[in-house]
């Protein structure tokens, strides 16, 4: 069995976000870059698959040669090879520009399953997951939590609202990840030595006759007009207690007409 | 030791603390300043992040501290993890780490957990450095790639109830049975890290009237003392955990042996060489501490200045306050300059200078005593919080405190990099004494030194390389630089072999020495850092680097003015008297 996993190399979730200069993406100076937490559910479920099964596992990314500590990170958890199809001179991508990027790439490979994190942490769309399944003419199943093998087919456990579903798809299969049990390795010194050594097999858009000019930048279907940081939290408000009688309902009052929560 | 270049260009000596005793500057070792490989940068950062994950996953650090215990299934976690054999040469089954990458990674990691920072140090610094440095190739073969696993954890056993800073006095036993080709064991190691849980250990023992009666450290033999798998070995008991100040998660206890038995084929580094083999992974081992010390100082810098910039008195910031913003900018300028001595170092050591011992000794004591002020620093700019044990640095200051007693303490540590220049010194002046009498003699059998020497004038060695910006303060340490080794030669020459007790001087000159080598590594990386991103960009560093060498030179003219007036006589007078009375004899009230 032949597994792909798709990761996306995202700004660390701890980074302090600083909005840059154009005013329609982020200042990248002094972020620290991680594999998309979703994405290391994706690739742990990934190699599990292939320790119990057999098989290979391919990480795959699209981004700047930046994205390649990224894949080394893969490489060093137990992948076997890793693709970087380069952004570099392509405008801003958005999600269906990445999704056609990455389906592909995936063409030109023997995949029985496709992983993905179910969402990147910082853009949160949420849309490639879908899109590959629609690209690659393949079925998908989100937020999976957990997965059976059955010959020729996979059996997912959703997680939904209170409840979780269980559906069954044939093989080959996009999957999105969710956060599960079977929580993400560490890569070891011995695995991060390893994987120096192997070779990032690197794709130009055009390699895999992608016209990326016409669905990026300025031509992509989503452009960003504007980001902003959320509102700064105000300070916290102490109700004196000097009185308990007063201050409780000062405090009431304060919930009522400032806060608006009762 | 004598140069045999007839050109003299080469040093005397490859160390470049030698050299300096020598007085000359080797601007070759300092220029351009070390940086690590790229490939090395890409391994080590993956790692410490590997590691990051690790231990906010597993180490539960506060833990660890209060039950005084290091979970056993961690310490498998760090030999899967691959932190137990970073040191250990690939072949042998670990990650072959060279000295910067290893002093990058416990720079960061350290300050996670102290204790987990000892069960990693203590395995790979001085735990199984014995057979790292002097193992055969069979011994090594043997056990190195058990050890790189962590499935064994190493100790070394060298401190006795008796023998501390003096270990050569050490009184445990090695008997030879030449029926079973083994050695019997018996004796009492104390304060031994890992010692609890550790199924390798490097044993210092002495066999009596081994190799003659002249010198005693020839009696000294180590051996390599395998437990069985149970942790258990005839002859051989763990001691009750120590209750300690600090360090409280790590293993520290007595081993004693009584007739334990162990083959002679575990002799690490043949017989006679047991002094040796101690002495020199001690010495190996010490610029880790400085690198651990680069880390936690970091870390009480971050935790500063975030109080003192949000926290607000008289309504103000207490940052804007100017003491407390000598305070910062003291603290960091020292961790600077610390980072600089020990990645000047570590990149000396990975150059493949093979005699580093002085410069690793300076990066422990400067180092160990740099992170102890700035603990106590950042406490201060907390007040009241700093002494609430909610906040880290009580634990912190507990934890750093025995840095500056073990692996050599600080006062041993002081005298050995003198006393090692010295002797450099020493061999060199007799050469001079001789030729000075036989005034024929072929000059270009001289030393650099000699030849020097008998010119009358030592250094004039200039630290040419540093960037013109630096220019003044590059003048001013080129120029204490010489006199230092000028009063190095004036004093072996007024006392000659009694010079080795004179502790009042041999202190005011390692921390003259200690300054040199602190600012000579700020300017050199400072200068390279100028090299990369122009002066502009550098300025934040060239200020760094200039508020140091300013402080620093004070600190050095002070010192080699008390070389030649001091109160020394009355020191040792009114400590007699002290010694006398038995404690305080000038009570008020009395
Ligand atoms: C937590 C901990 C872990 C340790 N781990 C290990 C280990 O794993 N293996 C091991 O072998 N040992 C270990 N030790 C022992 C440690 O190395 C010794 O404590 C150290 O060498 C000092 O020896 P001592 O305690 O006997 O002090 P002493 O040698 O008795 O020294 C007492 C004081 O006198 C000073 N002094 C001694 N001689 C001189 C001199 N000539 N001039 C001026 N001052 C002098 C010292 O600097 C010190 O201040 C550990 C100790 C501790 C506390």
């Amino acid at each position: 069995m032949n597994h792909v996993v798709c990761i996306a190399y995202v700004p660390d979730t701890d980074t302090k976000i600083k909005v840059g200069a154009s005013g329609t993406s982020i200042d990248e100076a002094g972020v620290k870059w991680i594999v998309s937490p979703y994405d290391e559910y994706a690739l742990e479920a990934a190699l599990r698959a292939k320790e119990a099964k057999g098989g290979t596992v391919t990480v795959l990314t699209y981004g700047p040669a930046a994205a390649e500590t990224g894949l080394r990170d893969g490489l060093a958890r137990g992948a076997d090879e890793a693709v970087r199809i380069a952004s570099e001179g392509v405008g801003e991508a958005d999600s269906l520009a990445v999704a056609t990027l990455l389906a592909a790439q995936i063409k030109t490979m023997k995949a029985d399953v496709v992983w993905l994190g179910n969402k990147g942490v910082g853009t949160d769309a949420q849309l490639v997951v879908p899109m590959l399944g629609e690209l690659l003419d393949l079925p998908h199943v989100t937020l999976v939590t957990e997965l059976d093998w059955k010959d020729g087919s996979v059996v997912a456990h959703r997680e939904i609202e209170g409840a979780t579903e269980i559906v069954e798809a044939p093989l080959p299969v996009v999957i999105g990840a969710q956060k599960s049990k079977a929580e993400p390795r560490y890569a070891s010194l011995k695995g991060i030595m390893a994987a120096k050594k192997k070779q990032i097999a690197v794709k130009k858009p055009a390699d895999l006759g992608v016209d990326i000019a016409s669905m990026s930048g300025a031509n992509a279907a989503v452009v960003w007009t504007k980001l902003e940081l959320p509102a700064a939290r105000q300070a916290v408000k102490l109700v004196p207690a000097d009185d308990p009688a007063k201050a409780a309902e000062e405090l009431l009052r304060l919930l009522r007409e400032e806060a608006k929560v009762l | 030791m004598a140069s045999d270049n007839a050109a003299g260009t080469t040093t005397e000596s490859e160390s470049f603390l030698k050299a300096l005793y020598m007085g000359h500057i080797e601007d070759d070792l300092l220029f351009p300043f070390p940086e690590p490989a790229p490939d090395v940068k890409e391994t080590v950062d993956a790692f410490v992040d590997a590691c990051k994950d690790f231990y906010a996953a597993n180490v539960d650090s506060v833990k660890i501290d209060a039950e005084h215990f290091f979970p056993r299934d961690v310490v498998a976690g760090f030999g899967a993890l691959g932190a137990m054999g970073m040191t250990i040469p690939e072949e042998y089954g670990g990650a072959g780490f060279g000295a910067t990458a290893y002093c990058r990674t416990m720079e960061q990691i350290g300050p996670l957990d102290s204790s987990a920072a000892i069960v990693i140090g203590a395995h790979q610094s001085i735990g199984l450095k014995p057979l790292l440095l002097f193992g055969t190739d069979e011994q090594k073969r043997k056990w190195l790639p058990d050890l790189a696993t962590g499935k064994l954890v190493a100790a070394f056993c060298l401190t006795e109830p008796e023998a501390g800073s003096d270990a050569g006095s050490l009184k445990t036993t090695a008997i030879y049975d030449s029926s079973t080709d083994e050695y019997i064991l018996n004796g009492t190691k104390q304060w031994i890290s890992n010692g609890g849980f550790a199924k390798f250990f490097s044993v210092f023992a002495r066999v009596p009237g081994a190799e003659g009666e002249k010198d005693k450290h020839k009696e000294i033999i180590c051996f390599a003392v395998l437990t069985n798998e149970d942790g258990t070995l005839p002859g051989l008991t763990r001691g009750v955990e120590e209750k300690k100040l600090g360090l409280c998660g790590s293993s520290t206890c007595q081993i004693i042996f009584e007739n334990c038995r162990v083959p002679a084929a575990n002799v690490l580094g043949g017989k006679g060489h047991g002094f040796k083999v101690a002495v020199e992974t001690l010495n190996t081992g010490r610029t880790s501490l400085g690198a651990g010390s680069v880390g936690g100082s970091k870390w009480m810098l971050k935790l500063a200045i975030e109080h003192a910039t949000q926290r607000r008195q008289f309504k103000t910031r207490i940052a804007d306050f100017e003491i407390i913003r000598h305070k910062i900018t003291k603290m960091a300028a020292e961790t600077y300059a610390l980072e600089s001595m020990v990645y000047l170092t570590a990149g000396l050591i990975d150059r493949g200078i093979t005699d580093y011992s002085i410069e690793g000794a300076c990066c422990k004591v400067f180092g160990t005593e740099i992170l102890w002020r700035n603990i106590n620093e950042a406490l201060q700019i907390s007040g009241g919080n700093g002494f609430m044990n909610e906040y880290p640095y009580g634990r912190a200051l507990r934890d750093s405190r025995v840095n500056m007693i073990f692996e050599g303490t600080n006062e041993i540590l002081r005298l050995f990099v003198v006393l090692s220049g010295m002797k450099e010194v020493g061999d060199n002046l007799k050469e001079v004494q001789s030729a000075l009498k036989s005034p024929l003699a072929e000059r270009g059998i001289l030393t650099e030194y000699a030849k020097k020497r008998m010119k009358g004038v030592l250094t004039k060695d200039k630290l040419s390389k540093v960037h013109p910006s630096l220019a003044p303060e590059a003048d001013q340490v080129a120029h204490y630089a010489g006199v230092f080794a000028n009063a190095v030669d004036t004093l072996l020459r007024k006392h000659g072999k009694k010079v080795i007790d004179k502790e009042y001087q041999h202190e005011r000159l390692a921390d003259v020495l200690i300054d040199l080598y602190a600012q000579i590594a700020t300017l050199a990386r400072v200068t390279h850092a100028i090299g990369k991103k122009g002066e502009e960009k550098a300025l934040g560093e060239i200020e760094i680097a200039r508020w140091f060498c300013h402080v620093a030179r004070r600190r050095i003219v002070g010192n080699l003015k008390s070389l030649e007036r001091n109160r020394d006589e009355l020191t040792t007078r009114i400590s007699d008297r002290l010694y006398e009375a038995g404690g305080y004899p000038y009570d008020l009230w009395a």
